[in-house]
């Protein structure tokens, strides 16, 4: 169809806004390219996702008689293949997963061609995937947005989940009024946890930018962290340890977000999301236990690690029983419970495991995430063509990598 | 079109043209030569032919409401065998919408067919057989044996109403693809149909673009297929929203206006309103259940608040006025598909269960007789009713997480009602015709003509949008309760709004269905046919019930006589034997204050006619009564002058004819003279 305006000399008017249809675009067959998310390294991830679900399928306590719904919440890349690798663990526990997605793709662009695409042939097998899956329109960041968001609503028909899977390319404590990410974060565990009568499983990954934090929120997680260190020496020795600080000094380190060095800024998040997600939860009624799973780290382009893939699992504890003892001894147990949490996340935050330091010199695990990644692209239509091509360009991206290009 | 390369007739311009013409002629032109031609002393015969230039016009949309387009979606998905629907609406923005569903898919053929034959469908057809769209023995079923609804080939074209691009993604099993289509339509114009060829050649109608593709499936077994619009125009999301009537609410609580005005209202249920970008709500929704209801629960409790909410309101609520268009689309589409009722099968009523049961007699002049039998005989073993199950395996609707059901229950116990009943239990009257239309030649008749029926009395008919009868042809509806019976022209007004019936057609019936599938052809033999059964069906239905009424009337008398009963009873009782159906009693006119608690609300559920009246009010009659000031003083011309008024003010006397208000007006005279006189 021809673009341009037919008639010019016509002069405008507003009544036609809205009234005719939109131009017909240049659509054709799905284009799809190789992209960082399909590198070998971040199957580790896909499989560290996959056990966790594995093993929350055959822990759950399901009504008898009940459907085996397992409900997953994700933001789709447009071959999704996070979902796809779900297949084998719903199959073998006999769950069908029902994924409900937000999607930031234009209508009709080829990112929402493929999507519905990919729905389409997901919702086909019927053996494991639920028939009323559904991505939606919505930003992550719209569950904020103002004070009765429609977004919120769209989720709570769907929720609760037994995984919320926020595969971020972004920076949870990015700078700026649109940058909500943290803000949806604390209104998804509310609606989690105010629904919720199970365990659940929560993975975020967030980049990390020493240079572009923003102080408002950053200081939530040091908040997590400071009140920590006030209450356990334990706690706050651990921590000074773990950042290779001066005794006493992490008051001053932390206090200015642009001072801290990448792995110092790594750390910090590390500790202080999931000690700020553990408070929240714990205060949650019934309150959750946090408990931090296998945690990787990696460099997105260059040589710096920049990303976080945190794992948590969120146990139910049950509906708390009328308080036996005094409001001051119960504040005394869950500063306590705070506290432990904060040491476990520690520990964890020490144990972080560095995705292309696993990988280095591995060529047969190398080789395995690569089978594994094609087979799930291959689902996801990726021709023969661009998969014949997927050890050299990853081979490529390797070395871009590891120069820090 | 015919070339002319082989002798056409025997008229004169034969020897005129050229032995061999390869450019192809216009039959009109043609017939126009022979008629040119033709002697004092011949005839011509020849056959009236219809041109498709039509359906260009109808793939623009013929359609008036956002719901008629995921109607024809969801019998698209019947009709290809699916079991199961998904629709996704985005409500409450509705930027973009999906169907989804499990049936047979299309291959290359079935899909290239519907994109070039638009208003060629191919079910129904021997091609049909061919391709796949339909049974391979016959034509109509579906080739899982379904009674196909579809016919024409428009259908998938409604979607034109929603929106300009939309795409298919669609396999059929067995093959190794799913098939992608990017359609684009074009807006209609005059122009395209006076561009079409005029040189003779074969005239094609290009109402849009279309972009396929393959993508490689994952395994050859998957079937379905998903429709996804998007952009949805932004004049149907309007309406969806109901955007102008959630802003003039708006701009009224902004400038804080009376609202006591008679201005229109809120709908009681509804989606919420949104900016326009559909990120924010600006009216928070008012949903009949809640978030974690399930599929099933949330129909039922839409239902319930349909169905109490229409109780509490003395008129009859338009759906519209009631629902917004969203929740009205949720509940023309649970009319319209094939699904299972909410309850069980009219027809599955056992006889000896709560209801009275008959059967209707197929004569002009018939009467209805009784069915008698044991509680696990039902009405339909009873009068051999063929209640087949789903040949394809159920069929079930899901719809932003709401699982549509057929919105009828019908219950075992008389209602309570504001005008108490002299009729004890519920009325069913079944039946069944085979008509007789069949003996003659289809071209006259339209072919054979075959249905069954329920009709089903009580004293009010609860969700009040059921009041009618609904016509089903195929299992499938395209229109509302009609409450108008087929243009029934006898005066049963009161007893009209009792009855909700269906008609489920079995054969016939669908060359009578308008190609909207909203309206019927009133001169269609099979319409006037069914309209005569239905005629006859309410003489029989209303008979039986004034014979009950003559029965009531005697005894009420003798137990009247006991009691006594003051002038102005007395008189209003003469009223109503004159004006209102001696089926019914009198009711009682109750009057409460105005509170939070809104009892007039409660009674109105429990049957009374019953209004609340602002304290304030209330306070100045009590005071003027104790103070012995009245407006009797006036005297009974002026006070029904003003009741009158009053009256006007409120639109009641628009409905009626000058003689019933003038009659109106001498019989509150009389009421308020009886009072003077005491």
């Amino acid at each position: 169809m021809s673009g341009g305006i037919p008639n010019a000399a016509v002069p405008y008017d507003d009544f036609a806004d809205g009234v005719v249809p939109p131009e017909m675009e240049d659509t054709g067959k799905i284009v799809r390219k190789l992209e960082a998310w399909h590198k070998p390294r971040k199957q580790l991830v896909r499989r560290g996702w996959r056990d966790n679900v594995r093993r929350l399928m055959g822990e759950l306590k399901l009504p008898v008689g009940a459907e085996r719904v397992f409900r997953y919440f994700t933001l789709p890349a447009p071959e999704m293949l996070d979902v796809r690798t779900l297949e084998q663990a719903a199959r073998e526990k006999e769950f069908k997963v029902q994924f409900v997605g937000f999607t930031n793709a234009r209508s009709g662009s080829d990112d929402d061609r493929q999507l519905q695409l990919g729905q389409t042939m997901l919702r086909a097998q019927a053996d494991w995937v639920h028939s009323a899956s559904s991505i939606l329109h919505y930003r992550l960041e719209e569950l904020v947005e103002g004070d009765r968001p429609v977004a919120r609503t769209r989720l709570k028909d769907y929720g609760p989940f037994h995984v919320i899977n926020l595969d971020l390319c972004d920076y949870l404590l990015a700078p700026g009024p649109h940058a909500k990410l943290l803000d949806a974060l604390s209104r998804i565990l509310e609606m989690q946890t105010t629904r919720h009568s199970d365990d659940w499983l929560l993975f975020i990954a967030t980049r990390f930018d020493a240079d572009s934090t923003c102080p408002e929120k950053f200081e939530r997680i040091r908040e997590a962290i400071t009140s920590n260190c006030a209450v356990s020496n334990e706690f706050k020795t651990g921590l000074e340890a773990l950042l290779k600080i001066g005794v006493g000094t992490h008051d001053e380190i932390l206090s200015n977000p642009a001072q801290l060095s990448q792995d110092h800024l790594r750390d910090t998040i590390s500790v202080g999301l999931t000690k700020w997600l553990a408070s929240l939860l714990l205060k949650a009624n019934p309150p959750f236990e946090l408990e931090m799973m296998r945690t990787y780290v990696y460099a997105v382009d260059g040589s710096k690690h920049d990303m976080l893939s945190l794992v948590y699992r969120c146990r139910y504890k049950g509906t708390p029983a009328p308080a036996a003892t005094s409001a001051e001894e119960a504040a005394t147990a869950e500063a306590t419970r705070e506290v432990l949490l904060g040491l476990r996340a520690l520990d964890k935050t020490r144990k972080l495991v560095d995705l292309d330091a696993e990988l280095r010199g591995d060529d047969a695990i190398r080789q395995e995430l690569a089978d594994e990644t094609k087979a799930l692209l291959k689902q996801a239509n990726y021709s023969d063509d661009v998969l014949g091509d997927y050890e050299a360009w990853a081979e490529i991206e390797a070395v871009k990598a590891e120069g820090g290009g | 079109m015919v070339k002319r390369t082989q002798p056409h007739s025997q008229s004169a311009s034969q020897s005129e043209a050229p032995a061999v013409q390869e450019v192809e002629l216009d039959e009109a032109d043609i017939l126009a030569d022979r008629m040119r031609g033709l002697g004092a002393q011949e005839d011509i015969r020849e056959q009236l032919v219809v041109d498709n230039r039509v359906f260009a016009r109808i793939t623009d949309g013929i359609y008036r409401r956002p719901s008629s387009a995921l109607r024809e979606l969801i019998f698209n998905a019947y009709d290809a065998d699916a079991t199961e629907v998904i629709i996704n609406t985005d409500a409450p923005r509705f930027t973009r919408m999906e169907v989804v569903d499990n049936g047979n898919g299309m291959n290359e053929r079935s899909l290239s067919n519907l994109l070039k034959h638009i208003g060629g469908s191919s079910k129904r057809t021997n091609r049909g057989r061919e391709i796949g769209t339909a049974s391979g023995d016959d034509a109509d079923l579906s080739p899982g044996r379904r009674r196909l609804i579809g016919k024409i080939g428009i259908g998938l074209f409604a979607v034109a109403h929603l929106t300009t691009h939309f795409q298919i993604i669609t396999k059929a099993r067995g093959e190794k693809d799913w098939l992608v289509a990017d359609i684009w339509l074009k807006t209609f114009t005059e122009d395209l149909l006076r561009e079409a060829p005029t040189d003779g050649s074969k005239p094609k109608f290009i109402t849009g673009d279309v972009v396929l593709s393959r993508e490689t499936a994952n395994s050859q077994e998957d079937h379905g297929t998903t429709v996804t619009l998007f952009e949805i125009r932004s004049a149907t999301r309007d309406v969806l929203r109901r955007r102008e009537l959630w802003e003039s609410i708006l701009d009224r609580q902004a400038i804080d206006e009376d609202t006591s005005e008679k201005k229109r209202q809120a709908p009681d249920v509804h989606i919420g309103f949104t900016d326009n970008d559909g990120v924010i709500y600006r009216v928070m929704p008012n949903l009949p259940w809640a978030s974690e209801d399930s599929p099933e629960t949330r129909f039922r409790r839409f239902y319930a608040s349909v169905a109490t909410g229409s109780k509490a309101n003395t008129k009859n609520p338009d759906i519209d006025e009631f629902l917004d268009e969203y929740f009205a689309m949720i509940w023309r589409l649970s009319l319209a598909a094939p699904l299972p009722y909410l309850d069980r099968h009219p027809l599955k009523t056992p006889l000896n269960g709560g209801i009275e049961v008959y059967e209707i007699e197929n004569k002009s002049k018939g009467r209805a007789t009784p069915l008698e039998g044991s509680t696990d005989t039902t009405a339909a073993d009873k009068v051999g009713l063929s209640l087949e199950e789903d040949p394809a395996g159920g069929f079930g609707v899901l719809i932003d997480g709401v699982k549509l059901f057929r919105p009828v229950e019908l219950p075992q116990e008389i209602a309570k009602s504001q005008r108490p009943s002299r009729q004890s239990a519920p009325l069913l009257f079944v039946g069944k015709v085979e008509s007789s239309l069949g003996r003659y030649d289809a071209s006259r008749s339209g072919g054979p003509l075959e249905f069954e029926a329920y009709f089903y009395w009580n004293t009010v008919i609860v969700p009040k949008q059921n009041r009618g009868v609904l016509i089903r042809i195929n299992n499938a509806s395209g229109v509302l309760y009609d409450d108008r019976f087929l243009d029934y022209q006898v005066s049963e007004l009161n007893r009209l709004n009792q009855i909700t019936a269906e008609i489920f057609v079995k054969a016939g019936m669908d060359a009578a269905l308008n190609i909207d599938r909203e309206s019927f052809n009133v001169s269609h033999p099979h319409y006037q046919y069914l309209s005569n059964w239905v005629h006859s069906s309410l003489r029989q239905i209303t008979n039986l019930l004034k014979e009950a009424s003559k029965k009531g009337r005697s005894e009420a008398k003798t137990s009247r006589l006991t009691s006594t009963i003051s002038a102005i009873d007395e008189g209003l009782d003469s009223i109503w034997a004159k004006r209102a159906d001696p089926l019914e009693e009198r009711p009682e006119i109750v009057v409460g204050e105005k509170s939070a608690a809104q009892p007039a609300k409660q009674l109105r559920l429990e049957g009374a006619v019953a209004y609340d009246v602002s304290p304030a009010v209330l306070k100045s009659v009590n005071a003027a009564k104790s103070a012995g000031i009245s407006i009797a003083e006036l005297g009974p011309l002026e006070i029904a002058k003003a009741v009158f008024g009053v009256m006007a003010a409120y639109g009641v006397l628009d409905k009626m004819d000058y003689s019933d208000q003038e009659s109106m007006f001498e019989d509150i005279l009389k009421i308020l003279m009886v009072e003077t006189k005491q």
